[in-house]
């Protein structure tokens, strides 16, 4: 089976250079390699600094690696993006952290989600309000409030709003860069609910990074630990948590509750 | 030391920027000095036309360029058309003139303006804090054109103060004391002016620079822990307000030569401001590009010596070099 | 509340002055060029309320004549006895409305042989009320242009040097460090020098409206850049990027509103800098001349000495200026405390 996505040696390396010939290298990515099968969920779990956040840009294609490839459904798509200046991709979108962050305050949420297609160049203006209405509705966001402004959304509402966009252009990899992070516990497990309903429904594949092992274990079919740029374990659920091989992946374990080991996936 | 180096580059790479383009302007504008003499049917024309060659005006502009710059390492920075001297020594003696001014109303306004900021940032509502804000705002809406009119106007009407010039006619030959007592006579009007002119931006920032520091988490952590109030002041809040305060120092120390220009006409005063004036009205473009050059570098020198200040003063532009 | 009041009233201020000035050809009772050869350097003149009798025309305030003093060469008094009513809504000079319509209807004045000089006349015996009015024609037009000039380059240059980022960020910088760097009314003086001297007015303000907008167009420029490089980072920015928006579309979208307060925070700090530049290099004999007025050169005279001791009311135009960059002044502390 074809996977959905594979990145091979993906290699970036950022430098800091001053003008006086100081220049300090950091390499963010070391020889990745990462794959995804469709309509599964992969959990990136590291310490901040790890590379997580890097890999998720080149992915998605905000920062593209220095070196490296990535196949997406047969194709491949840093040679496609480079042919094409502007667009990036929909495949694959990206939740950021900070909702508050992701969208801009003078924009009402319909604005928000018919953003994407707008900039597509979708439908009319009547069908692109009617289509945000229905992106809400699948988001579970009273439709009557089209018309507020993110400030006036809670935490979780903003993170809805957040996925709603996201999905819009129909993507088929959806990378969530700590997205549940920071918010209430409570609110986590209804966004999660949701994600999953909407992965059901919609055959998407999760990438999703975190650095908290105990929110990635809830969701994922497979984990993998990010070190210092590089890919050190990557095991399905049951084998990641009986049999850690990697150092840094006991550490990570004996420092989360003993729970986990028996915690239902799927279940919430 | 590299973060020095490179200032001192950018610095050089200002002035050069500066002194090329005057010289393009020149080689754009439209008339020069010997227009006018040409205008004079009492100078043949090919007085003039010799005239410019002897200036060497008649060479191409990189020509005219390199000799100027020659000219500058000489110490002579070009030649006055309408003095028949060169410029350097002309900008010097009206240079003294000015820094004179302009030094003792800079060391005047900082006494005045660094206690009354600091009281009015410590004491927020007290009356000194109110009357800055009062006294501050009016001065802002007042134009230094106007004070220093206005001044000119009270000291003619009540006879109060020598307006105009440097010294009375009648001082000549008097005794180093009696020069001394009569050219303070004259600077207290300019003076004033300049004073006046610079208080509100010294006020304000002083407050401010003041105001941030006390209101930062590890003052008001010092205050819960006890410690007096002119400790903190002075040990603690003063210094961490220091970068800002440095860097308008910098300013103020480079602004030296030009804050002064329009005081100096108003009042007659015999200073920069009037030489540049003139040499704009005759076209005496050596002595603009040399006056506008001189004090740039004085703005510039005075920047440079605050980042080397703030350098010295601040471990975290220090440490900032390693991270 | 009280500082949404304030506000409003500054703005009230600022618009009823604009309006006035807009309109001087409607306000002021005399055309600029107009001379009194009898009457040089008059002072202002007295409104009265009540006439010889004693009866009192509040609606119709009376103005007398003025004669020149015989026993001393240059003062006036006032001649009681013939004395003449204030009419509103008057047929005087023609003048074009807005430089378009030609009306001559004028809000007030007097039947010859009186006359109503509000701030009195000048060497030439013309009326400085009239003149001031037209003058600040010139004097705000010329700072609002200049700081739109600014503006428009600060902004161009900015968001081309945030948004590109590299090799013409690095340029722009450094070029604009040279402006800065440069004490800025030398820098407009030497530019200024550079151009030439006799030009007739309409060239003369024009020009330095382009000399002095090009001189500050450095730290506008240098702010909107730091706007436009932290708001390229924005994540709502970054996730429209991902929706395949191109760089215009990020701008005028996203990152260019964010840059509308510090904009206007620079033209309330810009209008009336450039102002007094327009009033200096026209006082200095710089700007624009004889006989157009500006605020600059109806100060000029002032610097003789006899003017200056015995013509008080040649300094007005300058006290007049004193609200006008007090309102700025105040709009500008109280823009930037809603900003904080």
């Amino acid at each position: 089976m074809t996977p959905l996505i594979q990145a091979r040696s993906l290699r970036k390396v950022y430098t800091h250079t001053h003008w006086w010939h100081k220049r300090r290298e950091l390499l963010a990515l070391d020889n990745v390699d990462l794959t995804i099968q469709r309509g599964q969920t992969l959990a990136l779990v590291g310490q901040s600094g790890s590379g997580k956040t890097t890999l998720a840009m080149s992915l998605v294609g905000l920062e593209p690696p220095d070196s490296g490839e990535i196949w997406f459904e047969g194709r491949n798509l840093l040679a496609e993006r480079a042919g094409r200046k502007t667009r990036v991709g929909s495949e694959i979108q990206l939740i950021f952290q900070d909702s508050a962050g992701a969208l801009n305050p003078r924009m009402s949420a319909a604005q928000i989600i018919e953003e994407p297609l707008l900039i597509s160049r979708q439908g009319n203006s009547l069908q692109r309000s009617r289509f945000a209405l229905e992106m809400m509705d699948k988001v579970s966001l009273p439709s009557k409030w089209k018309d507020r402004l993110p400030h006036q959304f809670s935490g979780g509402q903003r993170q809805r709003l957040a996925i709603a966009r996201a999905l819009v252009l129909k993507p088929k990899l959806l990378i969530l860069d700590e997205a549940l992070t920071g918010l209430d516990l409570s609110i986590q497990g209804q966004i999660m609910n949701l994600l999953l309903d909407l992965q059901a429904l919609e055959t998407l594949s999760y990438l999703y990074i975190s650095h908290n092992l105990e929110l990635a274990a809830q969701v994922a079919d497979e984990i993998a630990v990010m070190c210092q740029g590089r890919i050190v374990e990557r095991a399905n659920h049951s084998e990641f948590f009986s049999h850690p091989h990697h150092p840094h992946t006991r550490a990570l374990l004996t420092s989360t509750p003993p729970r986990l080991a028996y915690g239902a996936h799927g279940g919430g | 030391m590299r973060y020095l180096g490179l200032r001192l580059l950018q610095s050089m790479f200002v002035l050069l920027g500066v002194s090329l383009l005057s010289f393009v302007f020149v080689e754009l504008a439209p008339g020069n000095f010997f227009d006018e003499m040409r205008l004079n049917p009492r100078i043949s024309s090919s007085t003039v036309t010799n005239l410019r060659k002897q200036y060497g005006m008649d060479r191409p502009l990189p020509v005219r360029y390199f000799r100027w710059v020659e000219s500058a390492a000489n110490g002579e920075l070009g030649f006055s058309f309408a003095y028949n001297a060169p410029v350097a020594p002309l900008l010097w003696a009206r240079a003294r003139n000015t820094l004179l001014l302009t030094g003792s109303a800079t060391v005047l306004a900082w006494l005045i303006a660094l206690p009354l900021g600091i009281l009015s940032a410590a004491r927020q509502r007290g009356w000194i804090a109110q009357a800055c804000e009062l006294f501050t705002t009016a001065l802002l809406a007042t134009p230094d054109l106007l004070l220093a009119l206005g001044l000119l106007f009270m000291a003619v009407h009540f006879h109060w103060l020598h307006t105009g010039g440097m010294f009375s006619r009648e001082s000549a030959g008097q005794s180093l004391w009696g020069l001394s007592k009569d050219l303070a006579a004259h600077m207290i009007l300019p003076v004033t002016v300049l004073v006046l002119g610079s208080l509100p931006l010294l006020l304000k920032h002083t407050r401010a620079a003041m105001l941030e520091v006390l209101d930062s988490p590890y003052v008001r952590a010092s205050r819960a822990l006890g410690i007096s109030r002119g400790r903190i002041l002075f040990r603690h809040a003063l210094p961490a307000a220091i970068n800002p305060l440095v860097s308008l120092f910098g300013f103020s120390l480079g602004s030296l030569l030009s804050a002064s220009l329009l005081t100096e006409v108003v009042m007659s005063w015999p200073g920069l401001g009037p030489l540049l004036l003139e040499a704009v009205l005759d076209r005496d473009i050596y002595v603009v590009i040399g006056a506008v050059l001189f004090s740039t570098l004085l703005l510039v020198f005075g920047t440079l010596l605050a980042d080397v200040l703030l350098f010295a003063a601040d471990p975290r532009i220090r440490t900032e070099d390693l991270a | 509340m009280k500082a949404k009041h304030g506000m409003a009233i500054l703005l009230i201020f600022l618009g009823l002055l604009h309006l006035a000035v807009f309109a001087a050809g409607f306000l002021a009772p005399y055309d600029v060029a107009e001379q009194d050869r009898e009457l040089p350097f008059a002072p202002p003149t007295r409104i009265h309320f009540a006439d010889a009798q004693g009866t009192i025309h509040l609606l119709r305030p009376l103005v007398c004549l003025m004669a020149e003093n015989s026993a001393q060469f240059g003062s006036y008094y006032e001649d009681t006895r013939k004395c003449f009513p204030i009419h509103f809504l008057v047929h005087g000079p023609q003048y074009k409305l807005v430089g378009v319509f030609a009306t001559n209807l004028h809000l007030f004045g007097v039947d010859p042989p009186a006359r109503l000089f509000l701030m009195g006349t000048d060497a030439y015996g013309r009326d400085l009320f009239s003149r001031f009015l037209h003058g600040g024609q010139i004097s705000l037009a010329a700072g609002l242009l200049a700081t739109l000039l600014s503006l428009g380059i600060g902004i161009l240059l900015g968001t081309a040097s945030g948004f590109h980022g590299g090799w013409l960020d690095a340029v722009i910088m450094r070029f604009g460090e040279i402006f800065i760097a440069l004490p800025w009314l030398y820098l407009l003086f030497a530019l200024r020098a550079f151009l030439p001297l006799n030009i007739n007015p309409s060239q003369a303000f024009l020009l330095l409206i382009a000399v002095i907008g090009s001189v500050g167009w450095a730290r506008p420029a240098r702010l909107i850049r730091g706007v436009v490089l932290s708001g390229k980072e924005r994540h709502y920015v970054l996730a429209a990027r991902m929706f395949g928006g191109s760089g215009l579309y990020l701008m005028r979208r996203h990152i260019l509103p964010q840059t509308y307060s510090i904009i206007l925070t620079q033209a309330v700090l810009l209008i009336p800098q450039y102002v007094l530049a327009e009033v200096t290099l026209s006082f200095l004999g710089l700007g624009v001349g004889e006989p157009e007025p500006s605020w600059g050169n109806m100060l000029a005279s002032v610097q003789q000495y006899h003017v200056l001791v015995s013509y008080w009311w040649m300094l007005l135009p300058g006290i007049a200026l004193i609200p006008v960059f007090l309102s700025f002044v105040l709009l500008a502390n109280a823009l930037q405390a809603r900003a904080t």
